[in-house]
């Protein structure tokens, strides 16, 4: 299976945060395809890259509520260095791993945001993080993992496909 | 190795301890007010994403209501007609319920199927007669008032003289003075309240009603509005003109005052009547 390339998994998720996120997220519990696009980007681009485009998407995020500003860009910036990171160190194109790792940013993301959100009131963060953030976590990793393997087996048939055209 | 050279090797780090401080900047020094441009640009890329997305989703529920509004007409059709009947049927009932309320008479509502030839139109033809238990002498009203009474009685029809004809004076009464005359047609609309004296009271705008006196009419319908009031010459009575409101000429629907009865038995007593409110309320539950 041919491995996507970013761009695309990128559109792809950008189009499913504006088409149907909102569609399938329940009690607040849902994908958080902003994250997976910055994460994503982090994974194959760097840690350096990472921060600066997981800061730049948090900040357009910021944008939407600004008395927040400055929240997603923090939380963004630090899962985007750290996702870095990680993609540098392992296979990057395993699913498994990707899943993995967006779990964990989703974890950590939703942390740090929480943190600053409550105002280190540990007692509203714990239930939060808890009973949001973790569930929302694994549905994070989920559709990302799942993202990722549709867009890799359609690009791949798709390269397929041309090339059996192209032999006519 | 200076600060720079660090910074250079750790320039990842670097860079995230940078953005991290300014976040936290942003946090603590946010203001709405300064980044409305950035929320033009962001709403401007963004809408015709949500906006297309809504025109899919619009697409795909279309079909799924398509079919509900169909249903929904279909429904809604079918109650308007039955509104519309019901509403008729209201409008009849209320009319008759408070002729009967307050009159307590037993009312025979009559269509008007014709008019005599006579040019100054003052006999109605009615589709109920002998069948209907109708007799001569018979009362008629129409919503307005008192109109005329029947004078002739056919098995499925029957005849009213109006009171705007001559040779059919009718007593009334003064509603507000209780004197007592009698009203007889002079021309069109109006009338010549006589048998009145001079000592009486009767003034301009009082209304004249039905005393029941003659037999005929019962007492308290509307005839007429007293519309001029000057001394004979023979300086014992007055000479009162009154003016109907009814236009005689329009009149479709009348009521034949069949008997008078006990209130407890007026509302509602004909078999039809107690079906059509039985029907009314069961329909309703």
């Amino acid at each position: 299976m041919r491995a996507p390339s970013v761009g695309i998994v990128l559109i792809v998720f950008f189009l499913l945060q504006v088409s149907v996120a909102d569609s399938i997220t329940f009690a607040r519990i849902g994908p958080d395809f902003p994250l997976l696009i910055a994460v994503y980007f982090a994974i194959f681009r760097g840690a350096l890259a990472g921060s600066l485009f997981g800061f730049a998407v948090g900040l357009l995020q910021d944008f939407f509520n600004p008395s927040g500003l400055g929240l997603n860009a923090l939380a963004k910036s630090i899962v985007g260095h750290l996702a870095g990171r990680m993609g540098a160190q392992t296979d990057r194109d395993n699913p498994l791993f990707l899943m993995a790792v967006f779990g964990a940013a989703s974890l950590a993301h939703d942390f740090i945001y929480l943190l600053f959100f409550t105002q280190f009131n540990l007692g509203k963060f714990i239930i939060e993080w808890l009973a949001v953030g973790v569930p929302s976590a694994i549905y994070t990793a989920v559709a990302g993992g799942v993202v990722h393997a549709l867009v890799a087996v359609l690009l791949s048939e798709a390269v397929r496909h041309l090339g059996k055209t192209r032999s006519f | 190795m200076g600060i720079f050279e660090l910074l250079r090797r750790h320039r990842d780090s670097t860079v995230l301890g940078i953005l991290v401080l300014v976040s936290i900047f942003l946090m603590l020094t946010s203001s709405s007010g300064r980044f409305g441009p950035a929320q033009t640009v962001l709403n401007t890329v963004l809408y015709p994403f949500y906006s297309a997305r809504n025109t899919v989703s619009g697409l795909f529920a279309a079909r799924e209501d398509n079919r509900k509004l169909k249903r929904m007409v279909a429904t809604l059709l079918f109650e308007r007609e039955q509104l519309l009947q019901f509403r008729d049927e209201h409008e009849r009932l209320r009319r008759l319920a408070e002729f009967k309320e307050t009159q307590l008479l037993d009312l025979v509502p009559c269509e008007v199927v014709g008019r005599n030839l006579d040019r100054y139109q003052t006999t109605l033809v009615i589709d109920k007669g002998m069948g209907e238990a109708i007799r001569e002498r018979m009362p008629v009203l129409s919503y307005e008032g008192y109109v005329g009474r029947v004078t002739k009685v056919f098995p499925n029809s029957a005849w009213v003289q109006l009171i705007a004809s001559r040779n059919n004076p009718v007593s009334c009464l003064d509603k507000r003075s209780r004197v007592v005359g009698m009203l007889e047609w002079s021309q069109f609309s109006r009338f010549e309240l006589k048998q009145v004296s001079v000592v009486d009271d009767v003034q301009v705008g009082d209304s004249l009603i039905t005393s029941g006196f003659g037999g005929i009419a019962p007492k308290g319908f509307p005839l007429a509005v007293v519309a001029k009031v000057n001394p004979q010459m023979d300086g014992v009575s007055l000479k009162v003109e009154a003016v109907c409101s009814i236009n005689f000429r329009s009149l479709e629907e009348v009521f034949v005052v069949r008997d008078e009865i006990p209130w407890d038995r007026a509302l509602f007593r004909d078999a039809r009547d107690s079906t059509m409110v039985r029907d009314l309320i069961g329909g309703g539950q």
